[in-house]
């Protein structure tokens, strides 16, 4: 079962984002099975489905970070098997396993990030300072990365990814490991983001978030788009009432209440 | 962050970089990150050593080859014929950078975290990869130059300046050599593996070729006969394959002025080689390289055939070998740990190749001594030369500690969590586990060759040496700090160090030794050893397990 929004979608204008029958395997493992999909200014994408369902593949090859994928991709109207890397500009990612030098200071390996944007290092340093601050970890900003804590690394690659104000931002479960202060903080940001016209695309195994600030729902299932739409249209048609009710369905797992009583069930086993 | 040096020597040559398209300022940011990090590495040659303070470890691993081509540089002195002497000096040299390349520079020439952190950054990939390369070639030269600094200093004023530009310029060529044939190796293996079977095949290339270089080593000398201080030299056509004699050539040809075809030949070999080497490597074998490397991310999760077979076995073995459930455990644990410990098997496995050639090392002086073969075997047969097993029981004994170190040593906090009243057991299958694993294995290939050579009445000799061994083992790790498993990184080594373990093992393993030949005169004797080794070992047994968590607690703060 395929849910689209239907018209509604398309009187954006250039799409930001454009893919066209995206295909992708690893080996004979076949990951992406043909996506299509228009991302328009502005729209804040929840892109979800279960795991090994294609998410993070998805992104890292309209980021370049993989080759050999079959179909086109443009962002921004450049089509990226050109080899161009100007439009690399305009993006800001933060990966959901995130590698990051650390045996650098925040300090260094920011102004590093930045500098490869092609900012001024006392650009870049100021601002990095300044942002440190608002998340509060400004007292770790010449401090070895490696010596962070999970929620303070995380903090620091979000910044990593915003620091030369890129239009489009790819966010990969980017709340891991984040305090609930620090999660309100950047929901408020995501949305402001969108709201200055900036496309955010958002991939979370987290539903309720994902339910909240998504402006469209994009559900990935086996590498194909199964459904696309606004929260609203998406429980208008499953009739179901929460993100994660609608997840179960088209993803086609209404097993959770027989699994988890096996599962406790095995755990008496003597 | 700091500029370095060696970035604005590179500087001069911006228009080279910028005529093949790279874009230069980002390349010179790019490699000053990576400077700046590889400051912050700990390299192998020092990971045998107590942590040194975080920081300028490079530079200490500079002095260690520092103190290497101080020997090399006193090699000049030596009033021997300049080929003989440069081809021992760039074979020493060829040998350092080789190994250095293999043991560091491998994570930098397989690096695949730079792409995953820059390629989301608009930079393009020939930039990335003319960095990469920049790289390692700076460090390359870095090393060779602390080797041979000395070497060209002491060349220098002997043999004047042409012997020290022949020299500089030949060690850009080794360089590029060297980084070209790891490339080259690593490309044949990535050609045909992937993912997690990749970085095994890596882990055994590096091993091979570590034990390799070694032995090979001691064959060098052996191009020349050295007799009475008189060196004769003939040249062969297999010469021409060991490249030492291509870079060496040059100065017996410029210096020397001994113009002969051979030197001639050999002389352009050495500048034909490296540099076609260099242009394959930017032209076809980078671009290859780098498309592979992404496999190094993928792997294929197959299960394993053998693996149920194996288990199987295991588990018999632990059931002979083991008495509690707990040790049991352990014991499955320990050996399922140790076949996929790599950078513990990268340490491990070249100690237990030089155990396995050892006493036949020292027994070659024997064999090149000019006798016949079977004379030879004739000797060895009514010889005690078997006591030579006793250089691999030295080394054996000494390994058994490493089974502390472990790159996952972050799970170690498990032994804390789990519901263990003592740590006995868990040292005793640990111990255990690594003995059948490791050691005894390759003891027997030992005492099978030296049964063949030497004939079966050596057997309870050989029975003996084994007792002994363990003796040794279990004695080292009575005074060795107590440790659980898998339990600290590689870098800290506290507690003995491998050279105070070495020692100890040679002068234990000398002594069983000579009370061993001592009693081969008394009828009996060997037998008498045994029980009394025996004896030893129980005793140690009990005494070294008498261990209580609070001592193990005390021990790693």
């Amino acid at each position: 079962m395929v849910i689209t929004a239907g018209d509604t979608m398309n009187t954006k204008g250039e799409a930001v984002v454009s893919i066209r029958d995206l295909a992708m395997s690893y080996g004979t493992n076949q990951v992406l099975r043909g996506i299509n999909l228009n991302v328009f200014q502005g729209e804040i994408i929840g892109y979800i489905g279960p795991n090994g369902a294609g998410k993070s593949t998805t992104v890292k090859i309209i980021l370049g970070l993989v080759d050999g994928f079959k179909g086109q991709v443009k962002v921004l109207g450049e089509n990226i098997a050109d080899g161009g890397i100007e439009y690399k500009r305009k993006i800001g990612y933060v990966p959901e396993t995130a590698e990051v030098y650390d045996t650098l200071t925040a300090h260094e390996y920011l102004t590093f990030i930045g500098e490869m944007y092609g900012m001024d290092f006392r650009l870049v340093d100021r601002k990095a300072q300044k942002l440190m601050a608002l998340f509060d970890i400004a007292d770790v900003y010449h401090a070895r990365i490696a010596s962070y804590s999970k929620g303070m690394k995380q903090k620091l690659l979000i910044i990593s990814s915003l620091l030369h104000n890129p239009d489009i931002l790819f966010f990969d479960e980017p709340l891991s490991g984040l305090d609930a202060n620090s999660v309100m903080v950047f929901k408020e940001i995501m949305t402001d983001l969108a709201a200055q016209g900036k496309t955010i695309f958002y991939s979370s195994h987290i539903m309720d978030v994902v339910e909240k600030i998504s402006s469209r729902i994009v559900l990935i299932n086996n590498g194909q788009i199964v459904a696309d739409g606004s929260f609203d249209q998406l429980s208008q048609k499953c009739r179901e009432g929460s993100l994660e009710e609608i997840f179960n369905q088209l993803t086609g797992f209404n097993r959770h209440k027989e699994i988890a009583d096996e599962f406790i069930a095995v755990l008496g086993e003597a | 962050m700091k500029d370095f040096t060696v970035l604005k020597l590179l500087d001069r040559f911006y228009f080279l970089f910028k005529k093949i398209g790279v874009d230069y300022p980002t390349m010179r940011r790019i490699l000053q990150v990576q400077l700046t990090m590889d400051e912050r590495r700990v390299p192998t040659i020092l990971t045998n050593q107590k942590k040194t303070r975080s920081g300028n470890s490079f530079k200490s691993s500079l002095i260690t080859y520092g103190i290497l081509g101080f020997f090399i540089g006193l090699l000049m002195l030596v009033p021997f014929p300049l080929f003989y002497k440069m081809n021992l000096a760039f074979g020493l040299i060829i040998f350092m950078v080789m190994v250095t390349m293999i043991s560091d520079f491998s994570t930098v020439l397989l690096d695949v975290k730079d792409k995953n952190i820059l390629l989301p950054c608009p930079v393009d990939a020939r930039t990335i990869n003319t960095a990469k390369l920049m790289h390692i070639v700076i460090y390359l030269f870095t090393i060779t130059m602390s080797i041979s600094g000395l070497a060209l200093l002491v060349g220098l004023f002997k043999y004047g300046v042409a012997f020290a530009l022949i020299f500089m310029f030949e060690l850009v060529l080794i360089c590029c050599l060297v980084v070209f044939f790891t490339s080259i190796l690593y490309m044949a293996i990535l050609s045909f593996f992937d993912g997690e079977k990749l970085k095994d095949m890596i882990n055994y290339i590096q091993i091979l070729l570590s034990v390799f270089i070694v032995v090979g080593y001691q064959f060098m000398g052996r191009i020349f006969n050295l007799t009475r201080l008189t060196v004769t030299f003939h040249p062969v056509w297999w010469h021409f394959l060991i490249p030492t004699t291509w870079f060496a050539a040059p100065f017996s040809l410029f210096i020397e002025h001994t113009s002969s075809q051979y030197f001639i030949a050999l002389s352009l070999l050495a500048l034909i080689v490296p540099t076609a080497a260099t242009v394959l490597y930017m032209t076809l074998v980078i671009p290859y390289f780098e498309g592979k490397l992404q496999k190094l991310n993928s792997s294929s999760m197959r299960a394993n055939k053998g693996a149920a077979v194996r288990v199987k076995i295991q588990r018999a073995a632990a059931n002979i070998l083991c008495f509690s459930r707990t040790e049991k455990a352990f014991y499955q644990f320990t050996q399922n740990m140790l076949s996929n410990e790599r950078k513990l098997k990268l340490q491990l496995y070249p100690q237990l190749a030089f155990a396995l050639a050892m006493p036949f090392l020292m027994l070659s002086g024997i064999i090149g001594s000019g006798v016949s073969w079977s004379e030879i075997l004739v000797d060895l047969a009514n010889s005690k030369l078997y006591l030579a097993v006793y250089w691999s029981a030295i080394i054996l004994a000494s390994t058994a500690t490493m089974i502390s170190s472990s790159e996952n040593y972050r799970g170690a906090w498990i032994y804390r969590a789990l519901p263990i009243e003592s740590p006995v057991p868990l040292l005793k299958g640990a111990l255990k586990a690594f003995i059948v694993k490791f050691i005894i294995p390759i003891y027997l290939l030992i005492a099978l060759i030296f049964v063949l050579l030497c004939g079966l009445k050596i057997i309870p000799d050989l029975i003996l040496i084994f007792i002994n061994m363990i003796m040794v083992l279990l004695f080292i790790f009575k005074l060795n700090r107590k440790e659980l498993p898998f339990y600290r990184d590689f870098q800290v080594t506290q507690g003995m160090n491998r050279m105070g373990i070495m020692l100890i093992s040679v002068l234990v393993c000398g002594l069983c030794a000579l009370v061993h030949l001592l009693l081969t005169y008394v009828p009996l004797g060997v037998t008498l050893n045994i029980v009394l080794s025996l004896v030893i070992i129980t005793v140690l047994w009990r005494q070294s397990f008498n261990i209580t968590w609070k001592e193990i607690i005390k021990d790693a703060i």
